[in-house]
């Protein structure tokens, strides 16, 4: 084990580049995130932009420091600006919220270094004086005086003011800033606008100074120092600046002379505590990281797990697709073709059954004959191969089954509130992620087109058994001539099996007639392959649709996926800022 | 609030699932008025109170407009940090009542004996802006029983977010027009009356703006520390008298007046006609698709179906035959046999007779709904594709759910896509269709059952008994004596000769054979009529009448269907008397 002789040198390259990391995670998440959560990045990566300003600025001593004056509405923050400078620089009038971006003053515009603030900066011009700042715009005043050859003074927006884009403004100087200019007035001193930045000043080792304008007696200096030192701040004496017409003289060590050697001579701030600064700043922002991106997010993935979970374990309901209906007819036509069926007692059965029918019936038929002069003779019409009844509409069933597994799982997401919230946010994109119910019938079409194809195909066919049994015969001899009276065909093949069976095995038993039955009904039922066709293809169509039903409910999972960033970029995120508590802890 | 709006936007946020408007809030500095019936005390205090930030100078200007000290001006610190009440010493005990409800322990009450001052109280307030967070309480508190509020800002503050904010609150339920804008401090101005002029117009500005005025309010120039510049005289001009009567009525008006405009603004924004649009036209669609979808199919193929099922009638008549023909003496011995025989004919020959007489009717409704599922009772082109009862449920709503995802919210309890509440619904109307075709059944049978009186007894004897002593026995002995009436002799001969040839075999089975016909024809006959009345009850030709009209079949059907688009109808309902009362609202009484 090594010991080091001294602490381990500080590297603000490590904690930039971890920055950095977590900085391009973030905008990398950020296009696919809603509103609430992107908003919260957004504040992220602009303060994670103003740390990285500040680590790096360490590495280049050259730069002036970058004083901003902080201050409410009336204040006088411009015209303090103007005192300091000597000169009518920064535009000021008795309008409130006059001031509505940042304007720094600097001897030389390239003190001021590129995307400070991260805004565009735009030097303003002799004829553009006195400068009046900007929304979302940094002006940049050059003028050489003692003062600016030391440091660069930015005036700020308000911080109160009815306006809340300025307060935006400021915040963003005071993050940027090396170092603060607090003005207040006796009005203004005990406002709670700048209670935050009293706290986080001393926390991030800024050096400020505190000015207060408009004094008209010495008493309320006393008192705004006492609230300093209340607000972390022991010890300060704040400069003042009397009322125009007010007959106060503030003290020589507090006056606006004494202001500016001060701001001429600001300490450099001591290594140790500008790190640890820098060190707060990243642990705050690491933690704003935590409670305000990475916990929500982590909170909308664990509801979005649960809901895919929910939606995977939804089960698809039956087709309730049937295309027997279609095949029936094709299949009795087979089956009157077939030698088996003729030879066989099916058909004897079926006449035998019809007729007690038909005679009790006689009466009624009669009757309804003479009185309502129509004939109903109660039996199962004939097929007819040119007028097939209406199939059900299996492409509206199937399209009604899959809008119902669109409804439960937009139900489902429905009774989740924070899913319900999603819904209302991105429903555009949640539309695109419902598929149309045309790629079920899609299904059907397909399905039913190679159904009926096949069926076109097979309707003249001649039945698998019969044709065997002719190709059988064909070989016998004189079979070719028996083969060719196929109309007479199943008699004759009764009487040669009758026959056949009597000079072979004596005579013919019950026992005997009921095997012959059963083989002959067995085998057309066998040899039939309509059936199995029907069977098929209403398998096919389950199966499509059940993967059919999949693919959307994957959708809708992606969509939610979208919703909330998978738990592995989470999990990147929270490593990198884990990674960054590390460096910080070891670093200092 | 009056109690009726507020009643009105909290069953509308119930409905809507919207949030309450931030000034409906319990600690919102909203005024509490008196509801308009009141009777206004005539002696009664009112309030008028200086809202402002920090250190504007309340104090020194309630000092200005009372032309005494009495409240402590200070320059730096907490500044005034309780209520501090102006007012007629006549009014020192109520007010200190007032106070001590509101604010105990936080107010100092000082008296005058002004006689033009009697009612009005002046009241000096905490700041609204600082970090002391007991004043802005404070202060809030007394924003809700001040009428006439006095905004004070000076120069530097009067473009300061949070008195603008607080000022919105209060402007919810507060007419601007009882509100007095003072910009104080214009004495450390440059002197010019231009520069006064423009402040005060930007100060107008901002304030029209928050308050959505068309023209920018008045607004007092004054200065605390120079009572007698500026437009200070004229504001203790207009201060130093009290309303009277007629003006506080006005004012209270108007900030009633006010109160109803925010909440008609907030109703506005509720959107509460487009919701009621949209669930009315949810509803006609819901009406026209589950008509189209579910009732259809059940009335023109399942009812009909269900209602001629043959083996439903043939059960009915059964029964209702087995009553009917107990008071027929030997038809009731030759009844089992007949059955017995159809019976027998039937099960040979009826190719359909699927389901047997069973006393419940559930099975005979399952056997039918199946029918409708394969759809074999009838091969009608204009009725959807078949399927299961079930399976049309689902599908019917889900394509409602799809266009109006509203339906989530309205059937929560009752999701009719999901195919457990399909199923539990067509459950519910098996049940009630087959308990109304055991009470059609037990009605037709009480109705048939019942006899009619002797005189039919006395028929029914005649009929039976009657023709079996009558044809065999007394009709050849009447026929024999009076075909020789009067012929003694004869007579005494012949009956015995009769006596015989009745009951000589041939003859016998002549008369066996001929009852037999006979009787048949009597239990035919009764089977008809039994089926006609049948038939009559259950299927009147003519509408029936109301006592009727429960036991029909379509009418359950028609019940169920509406059971079913219950949820959407009730929320519309709710919506509509939401609607009534909120255009009662708008429409002034």
């Amino acid at each position: 084990m090594v010991h080091l002789p001294y602490p381990m040198p500080w590297r603000p390259q490590n904690l930039d580049a971890q920055v950095t990391a977590l900085d391009r995670e973030l905008g990398a998440l950020r296009p696919a995130l809603r509103s609430e959560a992107g908003a919260a990045i957004d504040r992220w990566r602009a303060d994670a932009a103003a740390l990285l300003f500040h680590l790096r600025r360490g590495t280049d001593p050259r730069l002036p420091p970058l004083v901003a004056v902080l201050g409410g509405t009336g204040t006088g923050k411009s015209t303090l600006v103007n005192r300091l400078l000597g000169h009518d620089l920064s535009a000021t009038s008795i309008r409130r919220t006059f001031t509505s971006g940042a304007v720094a003053f600097v001897a030389d515009a390239s003190h001021i270094p590129e995307h400070w603030l991260g805004v565009e900066a735009a030097v303003a011009g002799p004829e553009n004086l006195p400068a009046r700042g900007q929304p979302d715009q940094l002006a940049i005043v050059p003028v050489r005086t003692l003062l600016t050859e030391r440091l660069a003074l930015v005036d700020t927006p308000d911080l109160d003011g009815d306006t809340p884009a300025h307060h935006h403004q400021a915040d963003r100087a005071f993050r940027w800033a090396s170092a603060i200019v607090f003005l207040v007035t006796p009005e203004k001193y005990q406002m709670t606008e700048l209670l935050p930045y009293y706290r986080l000043a001393q926390r991030y080792r800024l050096p400020a100074l505190f000015v207060m304008n408009k004094v008209e007696h010495g008493a309320v200096l006393d008192d705004y120092s006492r609230l300093l030192e209340q607000r972390q701040w022991p010890d300060q004496r704040p400069f003042a600046l009397a009322r125009d017409d007010a007959a106060y003289e503030p003290p020589p060590q507090a006056n606006l002379q004494a202001l500016r050697q001060a701001l001429i001579f600001l300490p450099p701030a001591d290594e140790a505590g500008r790190r640890q600064g820098l060190a707060r700043r990243t642990a705050d922002l690491l933690g704003r990281l935590t409670d305000q991106i990475v916990d929500p997010l982590r909170s909308s993935r664990a509801e979005v797990e649960l809901l895919a979970a929910a939606l995977k374990a939804m089960e698809t309901p039956e087709t309730q697709v049937d295309v027997n209906p279609l095949t029936r007819q094709l299949e009795l036509s087979l089956r009157q073709r077939s030698v088996l069926y003729l030879m066989g007692p099916g058909r004897m059965i079926e006449r035998v059954r019809q007729g007690p029918g038909l005679l009790m019936r006689l009466p009624r038929t009669l009757w309804d004959a003479i009185v309502k002069g129509q004939v109903t003779l109660g039996l199962p019409k004939a097929p007819s191969p040119d007028q097939p009844p209406a199939p059900p509409d299996f492409r509206a069933m199937l399209m009604d089954q899959f809008a119902i597994v669109q409804s439960r799982l937009d139900d489902a997401l429905r009774s989740s509130p924070v899913a319900s919230r999603w819904l209302a946010d991105n429903a555009a994109s949640y539309t695109a992620a419902r598929m149309d119910p045309q790629a079920a019938g899609t299904i059907v079409d397909q399905e039913l087109a190679a159904l009926n194809d096949w069926l076109r195909k097979h309707w003249n066919a001649t039945p698998r058994d019969t044709a065997l049994l002719m190709k059988f015969l064909r070989l016998l001899p004189g079979g070719h001539k028996l083969a060719q009276w196929t109309e007479a065909a199943p008699y004759l093949l009764t009487v040669i099996v009758v026959a056949a069976h009597h000079a072979t095995f004596g005579t013919i038993t019950p026992l005997t007639v009921g095997g012959f039955a059963l083989a002959t009904w067995l085998t057309e039922k066998l040899s039939n392959e309509v059936s199995a066709q029907a069977r098929a293809t209403n398998r096919r169509i389950s199966d499509r649709f059940t993967a059919l039903a999949h693919v959307q409910i994957q959708r809708i999972i992606d969509w939610l996926d979208l919703v909330a960033p998978p738990s592995a970029a989470l999990d990147r995120l929270a490593d990198l800022g884990g990674q960054l508590a590390r460096i910080l802890e070891s670093d200092l | 609030m009056p109690g009726p709006i507020d009643q009105l936007l909290r069953d509308i946020c119930l409905e809507t699932g919207a949030a309450l408007p931030a000034w409906l809030e319990d600690d919102a500095p909203l005024l509490q008025e008196p509801s308009p019936s009141a009777v206004p005390d005539p002696e009664a205090f009112y309030l008028v109170g200086l809202i402002g930030g920090k250190d504007v100078g309340k104090s020194a200007l309630v000092n200005a407009l009372a032309g005494q000290s009495i409240s402590q001006s200070a320059a730096c610190g907490p500044g005034t940090e309780d209520v501090v009440a102006y007012c007629h010493c006549v009014q020192a005990q109520s007010l200190g009542q007032f106070l001590d409800c509101q604010v105990p322990g936080h107010y100092r009450i000082v008296t005058h004996e002004v006689p033009g001052l009697l009612r009005q109280v002046l009241l000096d307030l905490p700041d609204i802006d600082s970090l002391y967070v007991q004043h802005i309480s404070i202060t809030r508190r007394m924003l809700r029983h001040m009428l006439f509020p006095i905004w004070v800002q000076s120069i530097e503050k009067y473009a300061d977010g949070r008195a603008q904010e607080l000022l919105g609150q209060v402007a919810a339920g507060n007419a601007p027009a009882n509100f007095i804008f003072c910009l104080n401090k214009v004495d450390q101005l440059p002197s010019a009356a231009a520069v006064i002029a423009e402040l005060r117009d930007d100060y107008a500005r901002r304030l029209a703006h928050l308050l959505m005025l068309a023209a920018p309010p008045p607004v007092w120039a004054v200065s605390a520390l120079r009572p007698g510049d500026f437009d200070l005289p004229c504001l203790r001009q207009v201060l130093g008298q009290q309303k009277t009567p007629q003006a506080l009525h006005e004012s209270h008006r108007f900030a009633r007046l006010q109160q109803q405009l925010s909440a008609l603004a907030w109703l506005d924004g509720q959107d509460l006609s487009g919701r009621l649009q949209r669930l009315v036209r949810l509803e006609a669609e819901a009406e026209e698709l589950i008509g189209e979808r579910i009732g259809m199919p059940l009335i023109n193929v399942f009812l009909p179906g269900l209602a001629h099922d043959p083996a439903h009638r043939r059960a009915i008549l059964d029964e209702a035959m087995a009553l009917r023909v107990q008071r027929w003496p030997i038809i009731n011995m030759l009844h089992p046999v007949y059955r017995a025989i159809g019976a027998l004919v039937r099960r040979n020959i009826e190719p359909r007779a699927r389901v047997a007489s069973s006393p419940g009717g559930d099975a005979l409704i399952e056997a039918h709904l199946a029918d409708l599922a394969c759809h074999r009772a009838a091969a009608d082109e204009s009725l959807p594709a078949p399927r299961t009862l079930e399976t049309l449920l689902q599908t019917t709503f889900a394509q409602l759910q799809r266009t109006h995802p509203s339906m989530s919210q309205l059937y929560n309890q009752r999701k009719l896509w999901e195919p457990m509440a399909a199923a539990a619904a067509v459950g519910d109307m098996r049940q009630s269709l087959a308990r109304m075709l055991d009470r059609q059944r037990r009605e037709v049978c009480a109705r048939l059952g019942a006899g009619r009186g002797r005189l039919a007894a006395a028929f029914r004897l005649v009929f039976t008994l009657g023709a079996l002593i009558w044809f065999p026995f007394l009709q050849p002995i009447c026929h024999e004596l009076l075909a020789r009436a009067g012929d003694a002799h004869h007579v005494s001969r012949a009956l015995p000769l009769l006596l015989v040839e009745i009951f000589n075999m041939n003859n016998l089975l002549d008369v066996l054979g001929f009852f037999f016909i006979y009787y048949t024809l009597i239990w035919l006959f009764l089977r008809w009529h039994t089926q006609r009345r049948i038939d009559r009850s259950l299927w009147p030709s003519s509408p029936p009448a109301d006592a009727q009209a429960d036991l029909s079949l379509p009418a359950q059907v028609a019940d169920w269907l509406s059971v079913l688009m219950a949820p959407i109808r009730v929320a519309r309902q709710r919506l509509e008397s939401l609607v009534r009362r909120v255009d009662a609202l708008r429409s002034p009484p």
